[in-house]
């Protein structure tokens, strides 16, 4: 996961902060699951302005999957893996 | 909880929440109601930003002009650390023991009269929209975003980014997503959305020099410089955003400055550099305050009839040529530096 964007717009090529962070998609429990598999399934509308939204990428059996979604679409329990970190 | 109205999370989420076990009966409750009225709000939402549009192009100018005379209403609320908008209702705010509470209304009342005053505007959608603003947002975050109805802040988590609310220039930065909202109406990617983030900059820079009442010698030209926090600033970093050298090594996200560089699918936060830096040439070469020429130039470029969601950079620029032609019309030189500013970044 990485957010991108905020007022301080994290995630640009030049940026010198970025968060991100990443977890085991089987710790995740059931509701939290089935929020992520719907994430990947439909990304969620387009962020409102200096709203962060998050890269997810998740690989498996089935290969490598991205999409981008507002910060709001994703459960408040996943966010907890995101770190801030000097580029 | 208390009852309210989430006004940013997706209507699957709040129906999720509500059948959530989890959470109390009267949390879930809460959670339906929000759900229910979710797409309620969005739909006034859009209609009041396309009924403000319509007044703005068809209203007779005594009409919209007689607007300007009312009050604007100001509300904080704090989030209490959560993440469920709008939060509790701070009662007196002006009078708040909680100097975030304090300092917002001060300085959106302050953004209010600064668009009143210097552009004859009545808040942002010109006819006296109610401003709220929510504090205290989520836990140590590092954010301050406009979500299409409201502002809402972060307390930063005290390392990189101190309380969002510190820096007079945010506030007016957030404000301003909400007027060009209701004007040029521009979209949030390609060169709109660059466009986009530009004006809250330029927007929020000159206020924040209304405030110290600065002329543009005097100003240091800086976005953020107020809320970045002590492992910031031992970095050397000592702002988010320089409009006078985008991209400094003193920003943390340096930008573009000359349109060269753009590129599809930049982020806003970075294609704004070219703008930004436009306007600092503008008024620097125009002298006194930013907000007396450049300033109205500018406010007109984004307020005035015809606006394109999508508007590319180079009409943006040809819209200030034009508005300093109109409003300046016995000073050339005034039109004249604001072509040269726009040359200096390729447009």
């Amino acid at each position: 996961m990485e957010r991108i964007g905020g007022l301080a717009g994290l995630g640009t090529s030049r940026a010198r902060l970025r968060s991100h962070g990443q977890l085991d998609t089987q710790s995740l429990s059931t509701d939290e699951a089935q929020a992520v598999e719907q994430l990947f399934k439909a990304p969620a509308s387009p962020a409102a302005p200096d709203t962060f939204t998050l890269r997810l990428t998740r690989s498996g059996d089935a290969g490598t999957q991205s999409v981008v979604v507002p910060e709001s679409a994703v459960p408040a329990s996943l966010l907890k893996c995101l770190k801030d970190e000097w580029v | 909880m208390r009852a309210c109205v989430c006004q940013i999370v997706p209507p699957d989420v709040l129906a999720r929440l509500a059948k959530d076990r989890k959470l109390t009966p009267a949390q879930r409750r809460a959670f339906a109601r929000a759900a229910k009225l979710e797409p309620e709000w969005r739909g006034l939402r859009a209609a009041t930003t396309r009924v403000a549009q319509l007044c703005r192009d068809t209203l007779p100018v005594a009409t919209v002009a007689a607007a300007v005379q009312a009050p604007v209403s100001i509300t904080v609320f704090d989030c209490e650390h959560g993440n469920v908008l709008p939060g509790r209702s701070v009662i007196q705010p002006y009078s708040s023991g909680d100097d975030t509470a304090r300092r917002t209304f001060t300085e959106t009342t302050e953004v209010a009269r600064f668009y009143r005053e210097i552009f004859g505007r009545n808040s942002l959608d010109g006819e006296g929209m109610a401003l709220m603003s929510s504090i205290h947002y989520s836990v140590d975050y590092n954010n301050a975003f406009w979500n299409g109805g409201q502002m809402v802040y972060g307390d930063g988590d005290g390392e990189i980014f101190l309380d969002f609310t510190r820096a007079t220039d945010v506030i007016a930065h957030e404000l301003t997503h909400g007027v060009t909202q209701f004007t040029a109406g521009l979209a949030y990617e390609g060169e709109a959305g660059g466009l986009n983030e530009s004006m809250s900059d330029v927007f929020g820079t000159m206020f924040r020099q209304w405030r110290a009442g600065q002329n543009v010698a005097a100003a240091d030209w800086l976005i953020g410089a107020d809320i970045l926090g002590p492992g910031a600033r031992a970095r050397g970093y000592t702002c988010l955003r320089d409009l006078a050298d985008p991209g400094a090594d003193h920003c943390l996200a340096p930008q573009p400055s000359h349109f060269s560089q753009y590129r599809k699918g930049m982020d806003p936060h970075e294609s704004s550099g070219m703008p930004n830096h436009a306007f600092q040439q503008a008024a620097m070469a125009l002298e006194g305050h930013s907000w007396e020429i450049a300033g109205r130039i500018w406010f007109q470029a984004l307020t005035g009839p015809a606006p394109s969601p999508n508007m590319t950079m180079k009409l943006f620029a040809n819209r200030t040529r034009t508005a300093a032609s109109k409003l300046f019309s016995g000073r050339p030189a005034v039109r004249a530096a604001v072509d040269v500013a726009w040359k200096v970044v390729g447009l």
